[in-house]
C-alpha cells in the first residue's frame, strides 16, 4: 500500500535522512521508533508529501507521490505531532471541512459521529476548537483524518496529550482500521505500546533505518530474548556510540 | 526590589529582545525600505509644515498657532502609536516567561516600555524642523534652540508616560483580552477626542472647517501644547512663562510615570492573569448553529469541493472574528465625517463619489491578505489534501472579493441615502465596483502569498501580525495605478450627470450620457480583466514557488 525506496533528505550539509526504504502492506500496523532527532518526523513528512526527498521515491497505492500527488493524497491521512486545526471552527464544522476538502459523500458524517462518541468528544463537538485542550485537539484532528477514509494513515506521536481512555480508544480504532485493510504507520516513544500493537517495527537512528521486522525477528536477529525496550536501547546506544563517518 | 535593580534586569532583557528581533528579520533590504518609506513620509510632512510656517505673515500669532497645532496633531498621533505598540507588547504577544519569573510588575512594565522608545524619534522628526523654522522666522535668540529641543524631549516623554497610564487604566476595566483592531478603534477615538473635547468645551475657539484657534484657555489644559507654549514663550522673551510650562511638563511626566510604575508593581500580574482567564471563558462559548441548511447554499456554487471547503471555512472565521472588520470601519468613519459633509475639503459631486469609492474599497485589501496570512501553520492541511494550487487560490480570491464587494456596495447604499446623487451615476458606480474590487483583490493575491508567514505553531501565529510584514506595504504601490485608472474611468462615466464637475478627460470626448456610461463600463471591465490576469498569473506562480520552498526546506516560514 505504501512503498518508499531510498529516501534521503539533506538540509544544506546535514543529512537528516539517509537511504531509508520501507514497505507497508494493507492492514499492517508499522511502529516507527527512534530517539529524538533520529529523522522520524522528516521521514514521515516525506511520506506525506510535505517534504520533497533529495533522493528516492514514495508510492501510495499505485500512485507516485511526486508525479500524481492528487491521486496519492486522496489515499493518505497524516496526523502531525502538533495537531493542526482551525480554532475558529467547532469540532463538527472542522470534520465537515475535512470531509469537503477530500470530497467525501455525506454518509461519512454518521461515521464521524461514531468516532466523536468513541473519543468522548460528542458533548464538545459544537464548541469552538479554540477552547479545546491539547488532547481534545489531537482527537479532533485524528477524527478529521479518519473521515476521509484513508488507505494509508501516518501518525506522528499521536498518543502525546491523550488521556488513558483516549489512548486506549486510539489503539482499538487503529486495530479496527487495520482489520479493514488500512496500512498504519505510527511513530511513538511508548515502546511497550509499540510492542503490544504493532505487526512490524522499524528503528531509526541518526537518519538511518538500523533494524526492521517483527519483534520476534529482531530478537532472533540479535540473539536476545530481551523486551523491545531493552533491545531498542541496546541498538540505539551501540549505533550512537559509533564514530561518525 | 529597588528601581535600580529592576532597571538592570530591564536592560539585560532588552539585550536579548534586540538579539531576537535582529534574527527575526528575514530581509534586511525590505526592513530598511519600510523604515525608509516611513521616515520619508514623516520628512515630507515636516517639509510641508516648514513651508507653511515660513510663508505665514509675522506678528499675527499664526506661526505660534501652527506650532501648537503641529504639537497637538503630532502628539495625538504619538499617543495613538504608543497605545498600539504598548498594548501589543503587554496584551497580545504572550510573555508568560516574564510573568512566571521573579520580576516585579514595575520591571515588566519598564521592559515593555523600554523596547518602544524607538518609536519616539518619529515625533521628533516631525516637530524639530518646524521648531527650528519657527525660531528662525521669529528671530529668536540662540538660547532658544537648546531650550526648544528640551521642550520637545519633555513633551515626548510626557506623552509616552500618558500612553502607559491610559493603557493601565484600560487594563483595570477590561475583563478579557481585546484584539488589536478593537484597540485601534479605541486609540483613534482617544486621539480624536484630544481635538474634539476642547472644541466642544470652548466653541469660540473653533474656526471654519479644520481651522482651530489654539490660543484659548481650554487648550492650555492639554499637556501636548505645553511644549509649544514653552517654545513660544522663549521666542518672545517671556522666561517666567517658559519655566512654568517646563516645570508643568516635568511634573506631569514624573507624576504619571511614577503612578503607572506603582500601579504596575501592585496590579499588573493580577490584571494580565484576569485577561487570560477572561479569554479562556470566552472560548468556552458554544456555537449551536444549524449549519446544514446554510451549507446547502454553498454547495450550489460551481466550485471544486476543496475551493468550496476553504471558502466556507474562511467565511465562518470572518463571522467569528468581527475585529477583522473593525479595520474597515475606519473608512466608514472617514466617509461620514469627511466625504459626506457637504463641501468638506472642497470635494463635491463626481469627485466626492470617486473619493468615497477609493476610501471605502482600499482598506478591504486587508481581507485578501488575512485570508492567506491567517492560515498560519494550518496551511499544512491544504498541502496534504488533494487540492491543486488553483483550488486554494480561487477560494482565497473569492473570499476577499465577495466580502469586499459586499462592503463596497453597502457603503454605496449609505452614500446614496445621504447624498441622493443622480440615479444613472449610482447604477454606473454599482456596476463599476464589481471589476474594481475584483481587480483589486487579484492584485493583492501575489503579495498575500509572498508575504504570508506560515509559522510553525498556532501559539507562534498569535505572536505575530502575520499579514502586515514590512514588505506588504509595497502592494499599495501596485494598487495605485489601478485606482487612478478606475477612478478616471468612473469620473468619465458620471461626468455628464455633474456638468460642473466634468473632468478634463471627459470634456475632451463628446458623446451622449449613455455613450459615456457604456464606454466607462467597457473600459472598467477591460482594465480589470487585464489586472486580474496579471494578478492571477503572479499569484499562481508565487504560490507554486512557496509550496516548492516549503516542501524543500520543511519549514513553514
Amino acid at each position: 500500500m505504501l512503498r518508499a525506496d531510498g529516501l534521503t533528505k539533506r538540509f544544506g550539509d546535514k543529512e537528516a535522512v539517509c537511504d531509508v526504504s520501507l514497505t507497508l502492506k494493507a492492514g499492517e500496523l508499522f511502529g516507527f521508533l527512534g530517539p529524538n532527532g533520529a529523522g522520524k518526523t522528516t521521514t514521515i513528512r516525506m511520506l506525506a508529501g510535505l517534504l520533497t526527498p533529495t533522493r528516492g521515491e514514495v508510492r501510495i497505492g499505485n500512485h507516485d507521490l511526486e508525479r500524481a500527488p492528487r491521486e496519492a493524497k486522496k489515499l493518505l491521512g497524516y496526523l502531525p505531532d502538533k495537531p493542526l486545526v482551525y480554532e475558529k471552527l467547532t469540532g463538527r464544522e472542522y470534520i465537515r471541512f475535512m470531509m469537503e476538502l477530500y470530497d467525501m459523500p455525506s454518509d461519512v458524517l454518521d461515521e464521524a459521529e461514531s468516532y466523536l462518541h468513541a473519543f468522548a468528544l460528542d458533548s464538545a463537538a459544537d464548541d469552538l476548537i479554540s477552547g479545546y485542550s491539547h488532547g481534545m485537539k489531537q482527537k479532533i484532528a485524528l477524527i478529521g483524518q479518519l473521515t476521509h477514509r484513508p488507505r494509508v494513515l501516518l501518525l506522528d506521536e499521536p498518543t502525546v496529550g491523550l488521556d488513558p481512555k483516549g489512548a486506549r480508544t486510539l489503539r482499538e480504532t487503529l486495530r479496527a482500521l487495520c482489520e479493514q485493510g488500512v496500512a498504519v504507520l505510527i511513530s511513538t516513544h511508548l515502546l511497550p505500546v509499540a510492542e503490544m500493537m504493532c505487526d512490524r517495527i522499524g528503528i531509526m537512528v541518526s537518519g538511518r533505518m538500523i533494524a526492521s521486522g517483527t519483534v520476534v525477528e529482531l530478537q532472533s536477529r540479535y540473539h536476545t530474548d530481551a523486551s523491545l525496550e531493552d533491545l531498542f536501547l541496546q541498538l540505539t546506544d551501540a549505533t550512537e556510540g559509533e564514530p561518525a563517518g | 526590589m529597588t528601581v535600580c535593580s529592576d532597571w538592570q534586569k530591564v536592560r539585560h532583557l532588552a539585550r536579548y529582545q534586540r538579539l531576537m528581533a535582529r534574527r527575526g528579520i528575514q530581509s534586511r533590504a525590505l526592513w530598511w525600505l519600510a523604515r525608509g518609506v516611513t521616515v520619508a513620509a514623516f520628512g515630507a510632512l515636516a517639509a510641508f509644515c516648514v513651508l507653511v510656517m515660513a510663508t505665514l505673515p509675522p506678528g499675527e500669532g499664526g506661526r505660534s498657532n501652527l506650532l501648537m497645532l503641529i504639537f497637538l496633531g503630532g502628539g495625538a498621533f504619538l499617543l495613538y502609536l504608543e497605545l498600539m505598540v504598548l498594548f501589543n507588547r503587554l496584551c497580545v504577544i504572550p510573555f508568560d516567561e516574564l510573568l512566571v519569573s521573579p520580576l516585579s510588575g514595575r520591571a515588566v512594565l519598564m521592559e515593555r516600555m523600554y523596547e518602544q522608545v524607538r518609536a519616539l524619534p518619529l515625533y521628533a522628526l516631525l516637530v524639530i524642523p518646524v521648531v527650528i523654522t519657527y525660531g528662525v522666522t521669529e528671530n529668536a535668540p540662540l538660547v532658544f534652540y537648546p531650550i526648544a529641543l528640551l521642550a520637545v524631549f519633555l513633551t515626548t516623554t510626557a506623552i509616552y508616560a500618558s500612553a502607559a497610564l491610559l493603557l493601565l487604566l484600560l487594563l483595570t476595566f477590561l475583563k478579557r483580552r481585546m484584539s488589536r483592531e478593537t484597540l485601534a478603534l479605541i486609540s483613534s477615538i482617544v486621539a480624536a477626542l484630544v481635538f474634539v473635547i476642547p472644541r466642544i468645551l470652548d466653541a469660540s475657539t473653533a474656526g471654519h472647517g479644520f481651522q482651530i484657534n489654539l490660543q484659548g484657555a481650554v487648550w492650555s489644559m492639554l499637556p501636548m501644547i505645553w511644549g509649544a507654549r514653552m517654545i513660544a514663550a522663549v521666542a518672545h522673551a517671556a522666561p517666567l512663562q517658559a519655566v512654568l510650562y517646563g516645570l508643568l511638563l516635568c511634573a506631569e511626566t514624573v507624576i504619571i510615570a511614577g503612578f503607572a510604575l506603582i500601579w504596575a508593581n501592585r496590579h499588573l500580574h493580577d490584571r494580565i492573569g484576569r485577561l487570560y482567564d477572561g479569554q479562556h471563558r470566552a472560548r468556552q462559548k458554544r456555537v449551536r448553529s444549524s449549519q446544514r441548511a446554510r451549507r446547502s447554499v454553498w454547495r450550489v456554487l460551481p466550485l471544486s469541493p476543496a475551493t468550496r471547503a476553504v471558502l466556507y471555512k474562511d467565511w465562518v472565521r470572518l463571522r467569528r472574528t468581527p475585529s477583522e472588520l473593525i479595520g474597515l470601519l475606519f473608512s466608514a468613519l472617514y466617509l461620514w465625517f469627511i466625504v459626506l459633509r457637504p463641501g468638506a475639503g472642497g470635494f463635491s459631486g463626481a469627485w466626492q463619489l470617486v473619493i468615497m469609492i477609493c476610501v471605502v474599497t482600499l482598506p478591504t485589501v486587508r481581507l485578501g491578505l488575512s485570508g492567506l496570512g491567517l492560515e498560519s501553520a494550518q496551511v499544512t492541511l491544504l498541502m496534504q489534501a488533494p487540492a491543486s494550487p488553483g483550488d486554494v487560490l480561487i477560494a482565497k480570491w473569492l473570499y476577499a472579493f465577495l466580502t469586499a464587494f459586499g462592503w463596497s456596495e453597502l457603503s454605496l447604499l449609505i452614500y446614496v441615502l445621504i447624498i441622493h446623487p443622480p440615479v444613472s451615476a449610482v447604477v454606473l458606480t454599482a456596476i463599476c465596483l464589481l471589476p474594481l474590487v475584483a481587480a483589486s483583490s487579484s492584485i493583492t493575491l501575489p503579495f498575500a502569498v509572498y508575504y504570508a508567514a506560515f509559522v510553525a505553531t498556532a501559539r507562534q501565529g498569535r505572536q505575530r501580525n502575520i499579514y502586515t510584514k514590512p514588505g506588504i506595504s509595497l502592494q499599495w504601490l501596485a494598487q495605485l495605478p489601478l485606482y487612478v485608472l478606475q477612478a478616471g474611468i468612473l469620473l468619465y462615466g458620471v461626468a455628464p450627470d455633474w456638468p460642473g464637475q466634468m473632468p478634463a478627460l471627459a470634456s475632451l470626448l463628446t458623446g451622449s450620457a449613455t455613450m459615456h456610461v457604456v464606454l466607462a463600463i467597457v473600459a472598467s471591465v477591460a482594465v480589470a480583466a487585464v489586472v486580474c490576469l496579471i494578478g492571477w498569473g503572479m499569484a499562481l506562480k508565487a504560490w507554486r514557488r512557496r509550496l516548492f520552498l516549503m516542501r524543500e526546506s520543511g519549514a513553514l516560514d
